[in-house]
């Protein structure tokens, strides 16, 4: 268990590159560990883009804290709390995740069940003719011409976990979780009236929970 | 002469009919703005749900703004324990599920300057503000605020105000169609009571977690390159939306520099990222969306373009097409 949770957390923080597909089904083969698939993004996403919002290039010294010391960035101004103990160090990535869940189930959502393109501007439709004709393809998400010779699909599985056929697609989530998270908090400085911003990441759970 | 009396008298009346609506969507408008200053500036303590599609969670917020300087204190009471608490210069995650307590720094804002980024009459240009019935959230009286777009490219709004101290005590963001796309509402809420240093402790202690901050790390030393977006431009926004922000920034997943444009009309906010393809990155391209948050991406000359805004989804998708790299024109 141990094993698979260093496994878990080394596949999010992108330590083992890109995983081969077998691991990555056996990580996240059942409810409990796609949640937690889910939160560890969550939490790396805002950890990560906040720092772009209120420009403190959090992600950029982060990183250059865990070369220069890989172990835990314990807390100094925080006197209460106790030190965690060595062994529970992971990288500020793992725990981080995305606290954008808030795109990431969303997203998924909306990719299984995609709307229709509005009539005035059918440029998906004309960009990417693919998807409407490939079965079992989400098309609201779908590969650009011209970013490679064959046009690379985004596959998604029954429950709208990216497919563990192309890692690519992970990628893909995280990076649309990246901008999800920016784009709420920019809303949030902006002072508009609505959904308090941590709102969404206290009460995130994923669509997929029993 | 008596025509001419007649046309005063017509005048007249169509003034009296139009002078009260215009001040009750000045008043409107007011009250807005009087909600976001009080969010900002009252102590309170109130327990609220949270609904978007088929989600529903409840929370406490626990807010101190008396002072100058804002601590607040959330936590969720139903589904995994979790708490967030933000003061001046800190945020403070603390997810008892994950056993992970995350502290991030943060920059100040100033009470006093923040609120509504447009003056109310530029809203006015864009929207119709009205007020509404009288209505009870939590147990208080309240007066309700419609906010009606006046073009079918931005969401509407529907606020309660709390009567005796402008707190905002519910909202609810409103499709096209004034269907709920996601709603906040007050269940309980004690205002201008003391907020306590102890009430704005976490309750989980976090001993046995895992700590993460940021505090400690060294300056930025990462620069912007040729990569970043330079030279791309946004040549169509639906009227009454201004940039707010433009930067350059890096993206988690790919670490590749990402330009960003903000763009609000005072009350809906668009972003617009752009940055260059990796080989590794599988292009974006279709629509996504959650609650009243919609997406769409497009790829152009080797760059990812995604628009992400509280708008709908043929917006998004126009401010999309309509973003253009200069340098190659």
């Amino acid at each position: 268990m141990q094993h698979a949770e260093e496994q878990f957390s080394a596949l999010v923080d992108d330590e083992s590159e890109l995983p081969p597909a077998p691991l990555v089904d056996v990580l996240l083969e059942d409810d409990a560990a796609r949640r937690r698939w889910s939160r560890h993004h969550l939490i790396g996403e805002v950890l990560r883009d906040r720092e772009a919002i209120i420009d403190l290039g959090l992600a950029d010294r982060i990183r250059a804290a865990i070369d220069a010391e890989p172990a835990l960035l314990a807390p100094t101004a925080l006197p209460p709390r106790a030190a965690p103990p060595a062994g529970r160090a992971r990288r500020p990535w793992a725990v981080a995740a995305a606290l954008a869940a808030i795109g990431f189930t969303g997203l998924m959502l909306a990719l299984r069940a995609p709307a229709p393109p509005p009539a005035e501007l059918p440029l998906a439709a004309a960009r990417a003719p693919e998807a409407a004709s490939t079965p079992g393809l989400a098309s609201a998400a779908v590969a650009a011409p011209g970013a490679s010779a064959e046009p690379q699909f985004v596959r998604w599985d029954d429950t709208g976990i990216p497919s563990t056929a192309d890692p690519r697609s992970v990628e893909f989530h995280r990076r649309l979780n990246s901008y999800l998270v920016n784009f709420n908090e920019q809303r949030s400085n902006l002072g508009v009236p609505g959904v308090h911003p941590y709102v969404r990441i206290v009460g995130f759970e994923g669509e997929d929970e029993p | 002469m008596r025509g001419a009396s007649t046309r005063g008298l017509r005048r007249a009346a169509l003034l009296g009919c139009l002078l009260p609506a215009l001040c009750w969507a000045q008043n409107a408008a007011e009250l807005v703005r009087r909600a976001i200053d009080a969010g900002r500036t009252l102590d309170y303590d109130g327990v609220f749900v949270y609904q978007r599609e088929s989600a529903l969670d409840a929370m406490r917020l626990i807010h101190r703004g008396s002072g100058g300087t804002e601590t607040e204190r959330l936590v969720s009471l139903s589904g995994p324990a979790r708490e967030v608490l933000r003061d001046g210069s800190r945020v403070t995650c603390t997810f008892a599920d994950d056993k992970a307590v995350m502290v991030e720094k943060r920059q100040p804002r100033d009470l006093l300057t923040f609120g509504l980024s447009g003056a109310i009459e530029d809203l006015a240009s864009e929207y119709e503000f009205r007020l509404g019935h009288t209505d009870r959230v939590a147990g208080r009286s309240t007066r309700v605020v419609q906010i009606q777009p006046k073009t079918r490219d931005r969401y509407g709004y529907r606020l309660w105000i709390d009567d005796a101290t402008q707190l905002l005590l519910k909202s609810v963001v409103l499709d096209r169609d004034g269907r709920p796309l996601e709603q906040v509402e007050f269940a309980q809420i004690a205002i201008g009571g003391p907020i306590s240093d102890q009430m704005l402790e976490p309750e989980v202690n976090g001993v046995d977690f895992t700590w993460y901050t940021n505090e400690a790390a060294p300056p930025e030393t990462a620069a912007p390159s040729e990569d970043a977006g330079d030279g791309w431009q946004v040549s169509w926004l639906p009227p009454g939306f201004e940039m707010h922000r433009e930067q350059t920034q890096h993206m988690a997943t790919s670490r590749q520099p990402v330009r960003h444009f903000v763009y609000s009309d005072g009350l809906a906010t668009v972003s617009v990222f752009i940055e260059k393809l990796q080989e590794s990155a599988a292009p974006l391209q279709g629509y996504s969306s959650l609650g009243a948050v919609n997406a769409f991406s497009r790829v152009a000359d080797d760059y990812q373009i995604t628009v992400v805004g509280e708008v709908p989804q043929s917006t998004v998708r126009q401010i999309a097409a309509a973003v253009a790299n200069r340098r190659a024109e």
